[in-house]
């Protein structure tokens, strides 16, 4: 499974894809969002495997 | 995902400029998109000192950055709004991240001053925001004018001017419409102009350059913002966004051609008054900040 880190601090479990499948999943959009594994930036078509763990950053912010 | 520029790994695309970049030519695309802006509005010039407004976030820490690396005359001016916890992370991240790069703050601390924001509210019954806009405003110009900037820029990126720009016309409010602009002139005697170099970069494009150049932000939100209303528009503006990548900065940029004409220097200096109390310049005998805080006293 692939360990998904929110910026809130939740963390959900989900089955390895691309980063788009996975946000698409989460009903994220692209152009909200980013996401990150091992501190690396992932684009879209990167593909997150089995065992490996991935936070996703909200970028919006309500100022 | 390759590097439209080097045909390296990308670290990001950026759909509506058809772009993928690696870091470096990340970093070459954000500052030349700053430059741009702060060209074609012709918003500094390099001997100008200027006055960045930072919070702590994405948005203005990497704006004071970004500027700093620029060779421009820059200090970071941070206000402690005083409300418990936020205010205190968000400074230490103001803090460190100045020191690191060894650059000028000033700190308006509003707990010492006695009017934090919370206290302020509750005492005179209104809305935090609305109080906090009102103090933050006072102090921007006040600190700027006292400092001797030439101009005071803020973190202001492409999502929060298009959104604000939707909710203007959704509500049909010309005042504030004519007054959405990257450039506000100098006003009166005291008024600095005020600009906004990030406004052709998005909130995502600006926490990428966050993440990657090692700028650590604070990510929590202010507590009061808890269902702006700003974020129905982002919202909206992010969904059409997302299906047809580019509507938002033609839209944002569209606008401003039509509006680009307007004269904007409202405040004629001669029905400038002398506020009595502070001295700072004011349409009334009293500032619109001193006749608040005066109420808390
Ligand atoms: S959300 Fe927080 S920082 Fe923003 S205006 Fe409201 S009180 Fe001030
Ligand atoms: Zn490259
Ligand atoms: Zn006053």
């Amino acid at each position: 499974m692939v360990k998904v880190e929110f910026t809130d601090g939740k963390v959900e479990e989900m089955s390895p894809a691309p980063v788009k499948d996975i946000l698409r999943k989460l009903n994220l959009k692209e152009s909200t969002t980013l996401v990150t594994r091992d501190g690396e930036l992932l684009t879209h078509d990167i593909y997150v495997y089995d065992g490996q763990s991935i936070k996703i950053i909200n970028v919006v912010s309500g100022g | 995902m390759k590097c439209v520029k080097c045909k390296g790994d990308a670290v990001i695309n950026i759909r509506r400029a058809n772009a993928a970049f690696c870091k470096e030519h990340f970093n070459e695309y954000f500052t030349e998109q700053t430059l741009k802006a702060i060209k074609h509005f012709r918003m500094f010039r390099k001997t100008d000192k200027i006055m960045v407004c930072v919070s702590g976030g994405k948005d203005s820490l990497v704006l004071w950055h970004v500027l700093h690396k620029l060779g421009c005359d820059v200090t970071g001016m941070y206000i402690d709004l005083g409300i418990n916890g936020y205010s205190d992370r968000s400074k230490d991240k103001v803090n460190s991240f100045a020191e690191r790069f060894g650059l000028k703050t000033i700190i308006v601390d509003l707990r010492e001053k006695g009017h934090p924001i919370p206290f302020v509210a509750r005492k005179a019954k209104r809305e935090d925001c609305a109080v906090c806009g009102t103090i933050k405003r006072y102090y921007f110009n006040k600190t700027a004018y006292d400092g001797g900037f030439d101009v005071v820029a803020t973190g202001h990126n492409l999502d929060d001017e298009a959104s604000r720009l939707l909710a203007n016309i959704m509500h049909w409010d010309d005042e504030y419409m004519n007054n959405t602009y990257p450039v506000l002139p100098a006003g009166g005697k005291m008024l600095k102009k005020k600009v906004k170099p990030l406004v052709r970069l998005t909130e995502r494009e600006t926490a990428a350059f966050a993440i990657l150049n090692g700028i650590d932000y604070v990510m929590e939100e202010c507590p009061m913002s808890k269902g702006a209303t700003s974020l129905v528009f982002k919202d909206a503006l992010s969904t059409i966004e997302e299906n047809m990548p580019g509507s938002e900065i033609f839209f944002y940029t569209k606008f401003l051609e039509r509006v680009k004409d307007i004269d904007r220097s409202k405040t004629d200096s001669d029905e400038m008054k002398i506020c009595q109390t502070c001295g700072m310049e004011s349409f009334m005998d009293k500032c619109t900040f001193c006749r608040l805080v005066e109420k808390v006293k």
